[in-house]
């Protein structure tokens, strides 16, 4: 099967991993808590019909079928970095009714995109003022 | 010239000394089988095929030859070659037609990746293509057979040719091949078409191929533009139905279907996306061929979504 198909993505929610480098214990605060950001912008090719789309991933040369949040949250992740608490606010309203079922929704995603090599959590990140 | 042209003799000799040469779409194909039993099915089959200069360029050197000389005489075995290697293992004699097809397909597939090779039917007319993606099974080859004797221009049965620099569909008119049932069902409903021998046993079942039509060997050279996309599936006692599906849904199905996507890349993935675009996709689920044809004589009388 040349496709990966990612449609079906529905990873059972557990707990976010802690990874203690990624934390300024200093400030303590969203800065550098949880951020995630897409991978480079010219490594993804898109095509779209209604809220899902397709994509091709030129690094590893595997094209994948994004359900409409996958799809909603790669595109914000691909506009710039961003933290998870603000990403769930922006998905949840739109995509999710449930807060606990659609933050879990939403870290499955991230984790498997990490997995395929689409997102990465990013390194120190500043907050939009 | 044209291989039905040749004299029969004269065409056993040429295919026994790998020095057959015809031309079949876009594709040089020179041929050495040395069985001449199949010397009278495969001339018939191939009839309308041109012949091509000796000083042409070849594309693809096919042979099918005795597996070893004792094996000619007892229980008779076959070897299907290409340029020096078998890919097969040999099988008997009696289905070296159909092997000679599937390797000759196999041949197309693992070397023209300068074209995206889509598992799809197409068909056109004039300079507008159908395009017919399914999985085996679905009566693809069956639904192809029926419209090209309906007056639709063979493109291809087994490959959609599709060059991703310009979406244009390229025509490879080869033999259609029909398994079991469906072959009494093309008897039917087209009693003109012209079918090769049966050869019973093979893993796919009884099996038989039906002729391209002259018309559309000769107009081989002639590309068509996509303008449908319709998934066929036939289901036994189906009520016809035709029903829109997801651009998303086609894509991934045409994609995951192609011979060559992985190995075309980017190149691939835009070229389905054009294709997907362009052609509002469409399945047609049904039982009757009869009325599947009719039905895409409709959904084709229109000009297509995108004209």
């Amino acid at each position: 099967m040349p496709c990966a198909i990612l449609d079906s993505i529905h990873s059972p929610p557990g707990p976010a991993p802690i990874r203690p480098e990624r934390f300024n214990v200093e400030a303590m605060t969203i800065k550098v808590a949880d951020a995630w950001r897409a991978g480079q912008a010219s490594e993804l090719r898109w095509q779209c019909w209604g809220a899902e789309c397709c994509i091709y991933h030129i690094q590893s040369g595997e094209t994948h079928l994004l359900n409409p949040l996958g799809a909603a949250l790669l595109r914000l992740l691909d506009a710039r970095p961003q933290c998870l608490a603000e990403l769930q606010a922006r998905l949840i309203e739109t995509h999710q009714d449930d807060q606990r079922r659609a933050r879990a929704a939403l870290l499955g995603l991230l984790r498997r995109f990490e997995e395929l090599g689409l997102a990465q959590r990013a390194p120190a990140w500043e907050p939009e003022p | 010239m044209r291989i039905g042209e040749l004299d029969a003799d004269v065409f056993a000799r040429r295919l026994a000394r790998g020095e057959l040469r015809m031309r079949c779409g876009p594709f040089h194909l020179r041929l050495r089988v040395t069985p001449r039993r199949l010397a009278a099915p495969l001339q018939r089959l191939y009839a309308h095929y041109p012949i091509y200069p000796r000083d042409a360029i070849e594309d693809f050197r096919i042979q099918l030859d005795w597996a070893s000389p004792l094996r000619r005489w007892l229980r008779p075995v076959v070897r299907f070659g290409s340029d020096g290697s078998a890919p097969f293992t040999d099988v008997p004699v009696a289905r070296a037609l159909p092997t000679l097809e599937w390797g000759t397909n196999w041949c197309i597939a693992t070397r023209a990746h300068h074209l995206l090779l889509l598992h799809a039917a197409v068909v056109a007319r004039g300079d507008r293509a159908l395009v017919l993606p399914a999985w085996p099974g679905h009566g693809k080859s069956t639904l192809c057979a029926a419209l090209v004797h309906r007056g639709w221009r063979l493109l291809s049965d087994e490959f959609g040719l599709l060059r991703p620099e310009d979406g244009q569909l390229l025509a490879l008119p080869r033999p259609i091949g029909l398994k079991n049932h469906s072959i009494e069902v093309i008897r039917a409903f087209a009693p003109e078409a012209v079918l090769g021998p049966q050869t019973p046993g093979t893993h796919k079942g009884r099996v038989a191929h039906v002729r391209p039509p002259a018309s559309s060997v000769d107009q081989a050279w002639r590309a068509a533009t996509p303008c449908w996309v319709l998934f066929p599936r036939w289901e036994a006692g189906a009520a016809l139905e035709l029903t829109p599906l997801s651009g998303n849904q086609a894509f991934m199905q045409v994609a995951t279907n192609a011979f060559n996507y992985e190995i075309l890349g980017e190149a691939a993935f835009s070229a389905v996306g054009r294709l997907i675009a362009r052609c509002p996709p469409q399945r047609l689920r049904y039982s009757s061929l009869a009325e599947a044809v009719r039905a895409i004589e409709r959904l084709t009388a229109s000009a297509p979504a995108h004209a």
